[in-house]
């Protein structure tokens, strides 16, 4: 009924619009919408998890939500977690650091250089094809169980998709632009600085994004194989005991600190490209 | 050389003798450019007229020294052409203006690589954005303008540093009518000012005519000179008015009847993809 009122008023109004573009009935934001759906999935996932715990499987297997976020409230409220969640940051941090200004440097400068590029792309691409994690118990062997060790596996991982990108996002420059600035009298480093490097930074962006949720998978890896700190290394304890409810926690709380890094060098991304939004 | 000299002594800014162009593509060699004999005066317009696909931005390219002739001799005031000719404003047929760099950012580019004071850069790219009407635009980037004011962008930054010779690509091609006219008439006044010679690539013969000293016509690929029509309208032109005289029919009369028909055959042979 309403439909065909919508209808009529809309042929009043535009004669000669047909009934396709009369106003369509009010829908909901497709943000609220998959918003909605999101909140449904987490509800039924977690919720059917919960009531299963202990109706249909043993928790002691696998464990429960409200279990696992006892756990994590317990570890924030004692502040036991901190300094473990510190070391892994700062693994974390210090390899991503050095593995991606390593990786950049050597990008551009291969990026740029068509014969050695060429002559080292396969090798590039196996090494960048390897496992790097299965590489870790070698690095404990090599860098001992401290820090070291997890900075060489991180900075490794960081190193390889960083360079990977900036190296293909160098040699990806658009001619036309280089031979524009060529004939405005630019020289080698001008072309560099206002058309190589601006022109990569896409790929190293991108590099780094895919790096940072890598990075961390590294730094908890290697303090699964062998440490005595950390937030891999709590899990590592907790999986020795039996202890599901701890090995998920820990899971749960190296899945956040993901999600929250990413989003922060997704903004950093998004901000040093802004340009591509006009 | 066909009527190239005008008898005045004025020197050839570009001198192009027998050059001819084969590029290598993956197809087999392609010939583009066919025993090309031409002359650019010191302060002259010309207009290349041809069809799509000839060769006209081949020419721009080898003059701009950015290829290199295949054979024949290409100098500019006289010197072999054999880097990227500073002399010049090149305005290509493809956006060339910097995606990351705002429109004012993007027209400072040239001055910036040629060290002008920073004061000076300022009033030079404010003037130029004024004069390719894009005033209210100078902090966005490409992304959010058109394709005809990208082209507007790349025909700031070509004029900005006032080089003696100017390469235009189909600089009005994404225009509308009434904008292209005012384009015109500015790149006109501003080149009679700074008595710039310039290349005026265009496959439309109206606007050969009205901008240009001579019309030079170029068959379809691969290119040779057809011919070489002076355009004898007095100038200063009045755009607006231009196409309404009688000499101005004369004129397109005459370009009509000689080259109407090849330029046409070309065009049809060229649509094919
Ligand atoms: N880099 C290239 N490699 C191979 N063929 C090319 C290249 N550039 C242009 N051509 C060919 O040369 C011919 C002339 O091109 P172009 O000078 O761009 O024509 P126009 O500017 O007159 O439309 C075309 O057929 C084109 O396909
Ligand atoms: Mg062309």
């Amino acid at each position: 009924m309403s439909d065909t009122e919508t209808v009529s008023r809309s042929a009043v109004t535009a004669p000669d619009a047909g009934p396709d573009t009369a106003r369509p009935p009010r829908k909901l934001n497709p943000k609220i919408k998959i918003a909605l759906g999101q909140i449904a999935v987490v509800v039924v996932w977690l919720g059917s998890w919960q009531w299963m715990s202990g109706r249909v499987v043993d928790p002691f297997f696998t464990s429960s939500p409200s279990a696992i976020g006892q756990q994590l409230l317990e570890w924030f409220r004692t502040g036991s977690i901190w300094p473990h969640l510190l070391i892994t940051l700062q693994e974390f941090g210090a390899g991503l650091a050095i593995g991606s200004v390593a990786g950049v440097l050597v990008g551009f400068t291969l990026g740029r250089l068509p014969t050695t590029a060429a002559v080292l792309n396969p090798f590039v691409t196996v090494v960048y094809s390897m496992p790097k994690l299965a590489l870790a118990p070698l690095f404990v062997l090599w860098f001992g169980i401290g820090f070291g060790s997890k900075i060489v596996l991180v900075g490794l991982i960081s190193f390889f998709l960083v360079f990977y990108n900036t190296f293909t996002g160098a040699r990806d420059v658009d001619p036309l632009f280089i031979d524009s600035l060529r004939i405005m009298g630019a020289n080698r480093l001008t072309i560099y600085r206002r058309v190589v490097m601006p022109s990569a930074a896409v790929w190293v962006m991108t590099g780094l994004r895919i790096a940072v949720p890598q990075a961390v998978i590294g730094a908890v890896v290697g303090e699964l194989i062998s440490s005595n700190q950390g937030v891999g290394y709590i899990i590592a304890n907790a999986a020795a005991f039996f202890n599901t409810t701890g090995v998920l926690a820990g899971v749960a709380l190296v899945a956040c600190v993901s999600v929250v890094l990413s989003q922060l060098i997704i903004t950093l991304e998004r901000w040093a490209t802004r340009w591509k939004q006009g | 050389m066909p009527s190239e000299n005008s008898g005045t002594a004025r020197n050839a800014v570009v001198s192009a003798q027998a050059v001819s162009m084969t590029y290598h593509g993956r197809r087999g060699p392609v010939n583009a450019l066919s025993r090309v004999d031409f002359n650019l005066w010191e302060g002259e317009f010309v207009a290349l007229l041809g069809p799509s696909g000839c060769g006209k931005s081949t020419l721009l390219n080898m003059v701009s020294g950015l290829i290199m002739p295949t054979s024949g001799s290409l100098t500019y005031r006289g010197t072999p052409i054999d880097g990227p000719n500073t002399s010049i404003g090149y305005m290509t047929q493809r956006d060339s203006i910097l995606p990351w760099r705002t429109v004012s950012e993007n027209i400072e580019l040239p001055l910036q690589i040629r060290r002008v004071p920073a004061r000076e850069r300022r009033e030079k790219v404010a003037t130029y954005i004024q004069m390719v009407g894009l005033r209210g635009f100078e902090n966005t980037y490409p992304a959010g303008l058109s394709g005809g004011m990208r082209k507007r962008v790349g025909l700031a930054q070509a004029l900005v540093y006032e080089p003696e010779t100017l390469l235009l690509d189909e600089p009005f091609g994404a225009l509308d009518a009434i904008l292209r006219l005012r384009m015109q008439a500015e790149l006109l006044s501003l080149t009679e000012k700074l008595g710039a010679a310039v290349l005026f690539v265009t496959h439309d013969m109206d606007e050969a005519i009205t901008l240009a000293d001579r019309v030079v016509v170029m068959s379809a690929r691969p290119a040779r000179i057809v011919d070489v029509i002076e355009v004898d309208l007095p100038r200063p032109r009045d755009l607006e008015q231009l196409q309404f005289t009688a000499e101005y029919q004369e004129v397109r009369r005459r370009v009509w009847h000689n080259l109407g028909r090849e330029i046409h055959a070309g065009e049809k042979e060229m649509a094919k993809p």
